[in-house]
């Protein structure tokens, strides 16, 4: 690896700064989108928001080590937050989509406080029962929130979808941004130790609870803004986003992309929307071909497609340093 | 008087389908240490073929029954040894897996029968009247066939050599592999015989609840709460948990809204892994 050697060589500044090189994938995206047809267009603004879910995912469950099972209900509380208040009480877009994070911001902080202590199966399963009892609340309080139908009528931010592109990519790029900064921080740090052993990282004197109370609040925040925006794009929320296909759809992308790399997810959700959208021509057979080709890629290559690309990426862009 | 006859007959029958699911979790789980999310597909897969042996193969609703319930152990096999066993070390992965056939079977049966319900007519067509009180036979068989089913679960486990080698690798698997007990046949079977379970349940409500491509999910759902609420791996705490969930659902739904039957065994089960992650009776006092 003589390459790898020189590059060494090179300050740790410049090495770091590498790693965001493939944002500027991100404005090749937006002038695809921008030309490429509203069909394109509309494949893409899917493709980023499931792209920027599976970030915030990963930003928090790939490095700590703790499945979130119940990941949609920042990204469906904060649609439903600046959906309802949008459009049942008229609120101006403006106010609408950060109450909606800050409504995300709020789950987040009661769930973390009431999971985080336990892991494992445990906090896999009661972070998954949260979205699922949220979907019996927008049932049982249908008139306001909409039951089955969910709630329409949501105002859009632009009338020309290429804008609203331009914003999610724009979201996208903050959230993998701030997300490789922040796992390379010492938060990050104490993240992967708290992945190795909380027990050791608490004998060390770090208060584990609050690094994982801030990245989940980070994970949050990031769904949230995502799938707050998306709403305005969609004019409506529907309950479907609390079901757990969704959050299982998040780990597949952040799990074929390469969890624990944070630009991985991101890859995985773009490419697979992308596929999704292509099978559309397969009309019933769509979501079949998906589940068995997704059986058979956790079958034959457990780590994903896109992981061993991504790390090798990862490296590449470090310089050839080990972590 | 009528009203508590029929709670009471209800709850049991409901208790009934929610073991034969919730034990089949908790054996798998305490024996092959998988979270089988893939339980709610074996149960809808159990009312189809009955469905699809009895009306167009003509073999009568008793025998399609027995042969679905066959066929659904076998294609549970299938599916531990092709898919589950080669990643069994990735705990994640594993959980995906299972989802992923989930959905995999629910699409198949969707793109097969499509999206709408189909009825199939009661085995025990017919009622009777208990202290005043109609009820259908049906719901007696419920009651009949998963009482029947866990007592010879129970002796099975108990009281042969297989149940027992079953129970060792549950309690040690290093220990039991060193006495000569083929461990991953035993992964095997756990899926096999759990699998079967559910497909009788989804058999058995079948005649009495609707059959869609989605009936597994609520069943699903109810089986995890149980074996949270009565500790994972833990049979004698399922057994218990599932007679408390299904007779609060039964006085909930009957008292209250249906609806909130799923929401709040959703809260109690959120509270317990909070309170007591290990449950009524967690791992730590006794497995399988």
């Amino acid at each position: 690896m003589a390459g790898s050697a020189s590059r060494d060589t090179s300050s740790p500044r410049v090495n770091e700064a590498r790693q965001y090189l493939p944002l500027l994938a991100l404005p090749v995206l937006g002038l695809l989108g921008w030309f490429g047809g509203q069909p394109l267009t509309i494949t893409l603004i899917y493709g980023t928001t499931w792209a920027a879910y599976a970030v915030g995912y990963d930003m928090f469950s790939g490095f700590s080590g703790r499945v979130n099972l119940g990941y949609a209900m920042f990204p469906a509380t904060a649609a439903y937050a600046t959906a309802v208040l949008s459009a049942r009480f008229n609120w101006p877009v403006a106010l609408s989509l950060p109450a909606g994070i800050a409504a995300a911001l709020l789950l987040a902080a009661l769930v973390g406080a009431l999971t985080l202590r336990i892991k494992g199966i445990y906090f896999a399963l009661s972070t998954s029962i949260v979205p699922l009892a949220l979907f019996q609340i927008t049932h049982v309080f249908g008139k306001f929130f909409g039951g089955e139908e969910g709630i329409w009528g949501v105002p859009p931010v632009f009338s020309d979808p290429r804008y609203d592109l331009l914003v999610l990519l724009g979201l996208l790029g903050i959230s993998v941004a701030f997300s490789l900064w922040y796992v390379r921080s010492k938060a990050g740090l104490v993240l992967r130790a708290i992945q190795g052993s909380d027990l050791t990282a608490q004998a060390l004197g770090v208060d584990t609870f609050r690094f994982l109370f801030v990245s989940l609040l980070c994970s949050a925040a990031i769904g949230g803004a995502a799938g707050a925006y998306l709403t305005h794009f969609q004019m409506l929320v529907a309950p479907e986003i609390l079901q757990i296909v969704t959050t299982l759809q998040i780990i597949t992308f952040a799990q074929i992309g390469g969890p624990g790399t944070i630009l991985g997810p991101a890859v995985g959700g773009l490419v697979l929307v992308f596929l999704n959208e292509q099978m559309r021509a397969w009309a019933d057979l769509r979501l079949f071909a998906y589940f068995v080709v997704l059986v058979v890629l956790l079958r034959f290559s457990p780590e994903g497609l896109l992981a061993p690309a991504a790390r090798g990426l990862a490296r590449l862009l470090r310089g050839g340093r080990e972590r | 008087m009528r009203t508590l006859l029929t709670i009471l007959l209800f709850g049991l029958a409901t208790s009934g389908i929610y073991a034969l699911m919730a034990v089949g979790v908790a054996l798998i789980y305490g024996v092959g240490r998988i979270i089988n999310f893939a339980h709610g597909a074996f149960y809808t897969l159990g009312a189809y073929l009955t469905y699809v042996y009895a009306a167009p193969l003509r073999l009568g609703w008793w025998l399609g029954a027995a042969a679905a319930i066959l066929t659904v152990a076998a294609i549970a096999i299938a599916f531990e040894r092709l898919l589950i066993n080669p990643i069994r070390d990735r705990e994640i992965i594993v959980w995906i897996m299972t989802f992923a056939f989930a959905f995999a079977v629910r699409e198949l049966l969707i793109l097969v029968f499509g999206a709408r319900p189909y009825s199939i007519p009661a085995f025990a067509p017919g009622s009777v009247s208990i202290l005043g009180q109609i009820i259908a036979l049906q719901r007696l068989l419920v009651v009949v066939a998963s009482a029947l089913a866990l007592v010879l679960l129970w002796v099975f486990l108990y009281r042969t050599r297989t149940g027992k080698a079953l129970r060792a690798v549950a309690l040690n698997p290093t220990g039991a592999y060193l006495v000569g007990i083929p461990v991953s046949w035993a992964h095997a079977a756990v899926m096999a015989i759990s699998a079967g379970l559910a497909a009788l349940a989804g058999i058995v409500i079948a005649p009495i609840a609707i059959v869609t491509p989605d009936m597994g999910l609520e069943p699903l759902l109810m089986a995890f709460t149980i074996v949270i609420f009565g500790g994972i791996g833990s049979l004698k705490g399922s057994l218990l948990a599932s007679l408390i969930v299904g007779y609060a659902g039964a006085l909930v739904s009957f008292l209250w809204a249906p609806e909130l039957v799923t929401f709040m065994a959703l809260v109690v089960v959120f509270s317990v892994i909070l309170v007591r992650p290990t449950g009524l009776f967690g791992l730590s006092v006794e497995r399988a």
